[in-house]
């Protein structure tokens, strides 16, 4: 099975994460990832337009290792509506990006219920950068993910990004409480927790994500195959996961 | 390389959903090849768990050539708490004092710590804080109480944590009796930032195990990019020097 990398930022950043796809490329190269969901970078101009464009501009000329997320600015209302339809049904990108700490809004905010039943109606998965303080604590994703059942949530970070780790019994009450959550790895520093989101509440509930070049992807990538998991599991989790979530879009070009 | 981790846990508190065992933790590190330990509770004393501190006396008394004993405390009961100091170091043969402010809700520059942290100083105990994203455990908050107290050992843990990198690098640099764990944060690039800004000398390895992986935390100083030198400093000269613990020259790498 192949390595995905489902959360892979390119592009000027806004926020000094800047990389080229080139770059990207060689560390995958380097590492034996195959593929990489590409995430726009908020751009030092603030549109996410273009961001959006450059992405889709890599899926095309490498469509073997790469597919993409839309990104959004929930506060653009229709605007932001209309992006992602466009993200999906003229760019050809497999999911939607949200990331509440960037965009500053709440990941339970109601303004998002338009956004989050159009991709529960296509059934693409959303990423929601999860684990920022009042914006998106694991409850915050469980809340939306309660009112959108039919909507596939991928929640970043293990859904917390708590030094303190009390966020941790949040991150596995929203995970048991809501099936269409699931957890992805970067920047995850509780083992435990994950496997017992693997032993408890099935395979299919971990994927591997980098969040690079914010993170590591090298010690992203080790994260996982550290766990304490069969090898197929960990294949699973490195790869076939994202691949079964992805299926309208991506299955039928690996 | 000889390993000495300046910050781990033991501790059983089904109420934070914590089970952290000594055998747990030992198994672990037996696993990782680490020699030895700083380990502390998940409760402060006084405080609901009268037995808290026994029970780091009786998992260092299990394991007396792996485990040292750090006492977490609460300042809130003033005198109490300094008496419960001197009580920890005399009977229960404590080494160090653990501190976590948003757990009880205290201001690190207030008297009641400062009290406290004169007490440490003059015992000669390092004091380890919980130093992250959260208010009452913020870098610049500790940094008042550093000032007003020049002659006690003050450990930032996590570096800060996932926001406060920079702050506690700011405040580890400008004060002498300040140092810094690398615990748990997913930044490999942030140790280099530390070594680089700090001197390698006043950057501790820690795990935070057996919450996180004993490996993957060594790995993020591997990934760090240091010297050789450098890494025998943060795996177990610094918290040697700290700790009294001797070294034979071979054990170092030397």
């Amino acid at each position: 099975m192949p390595v995905i990398d489902a959360h892979a930022y390119i592009g000027d950043s806004l926020f000094g994460q800047d990389r080229t796809v080139e770059a990207l490329l060689v560390e995958m190269d380097r590492l034996g990832i195959e593929k990489a969901g590409l995430c726009p970078n908020k751009p030092p101009g603030y549109a996410l337009g273009p961001a959006n464009r450059l992405v889709a501009q890599a899926v095309r000329q490498h469509p073997d290792r790469f597919f993409g997320w839309v990104r959004v600015d929930p506060w653009q209302a229709e605007r932001a509506l209309d992006e992602m339809k466009a993200g999906f049904e003229e760019l050809g990108l497999s999911g939607l990006l949200l990331h509440p700490y960037e965009e500053l809004f709440q990941a339970s905010s109601r303004m998002l219920d338009p956004l989050l039943s159009f991709a529960g109606q296509l059934k693409v998965p959303v990423m929601v950068e999860a684990g920022y303080a009042l914006l998106s604590h694991p409850l915050d994703i469980a809340e939306v993910a309660h009112l959108h059942p039919e909507t596939t949530f991928i929640a970043t970070h293990g859904l917390q990004l708590d030094d303190a780790g009390f966020a941790l019994t949040d991150a596995e009450l929203a995970m048991r409480e809501c099936p269409n959550i699931v957890m992805e790895t970067s920047g995850m520093y509780a083992p435990d927790t994950m496997l017992n989101v693997v032993n408890t509440l099935g395979l299919e509930r971990l994927i591997f994500g980098s969040h690079s070049p914010w993170l590591n992807l090298e010690f992203e990538l080790e994260r996982v195959q550290r766990m304490k998991l069969t090898d197929a599991q960990i294949a699973a989790v490195l790869g076939e996961n994202l691949l079964g979530l992805l299926q309208r879009k991506l299955q039928e070009e690996t | 390389m000889i390993y000495l981790d300046s910050h781990a846990h033991v501790d059983v508190v089904p109420a934070l959903n914590w089970y952290d065992s000594a055998e747990k933790l030992v198994a672990r590190m037996d696993k990782a090849g680490i020699r030895m330990a700083a380990i502390s509770g998940y409760l402060n004393a006084p405080g609901p768990n009268p037995e808290g501190l026994k029970g780091i006396a009786d998992a260092v008394a299990q394991y007396p050539d792996r485990l040292i004993g750090y006492a977490r405390l609460d300042p809130w009961y003033d005198d109490r708490c300094v008496e419960t100091l001197d009580a920890a170091v005399r009977d229960w043969g404590c080494r160090g004092v653990k501190l976590h402010p948003a757990h009880y809700t205290l201001y690190p520059f207030g008297q009641e710590t400062v009290k406290l942290a004169h007490r440490a100083g003059e015992l000669g105990l390092p004091m380890l804080f919980h130093c992250g994203d959260e208010i009452m455990c913020l870098p610049y908050q500790i940094d008042r109480l550093a000032e007003k107290c020049p002659n006690t050992t003050i450990i930032l843990a996590h570096i800060g944590g996932f926001f406060s990198g920079e702050a506690a690098l700011d405040v580890a640099e400008r004060r002498p009796n300040v140092l810094v764990d690398t615990s748990e944060i997913p930044f490999p690039g942030m140790v280099r930032k530390a070594v680089d800004r700090l001197g390698a000398e006043k950057v501790l390895w820690g795990t935070d195990a057996p919450c996180c992986d004993i490996g993957h935390e060594i790995r993020k100083v591997e990934l760090a990019g240091l010297t050789a030198g450098q890494e025998r400093q943060l795996f177990c000269e610094n918290f040697a020097r700290l700790m009294g613990i001797p070294l034979e020259a071979d054990d170092a790498g030397h």
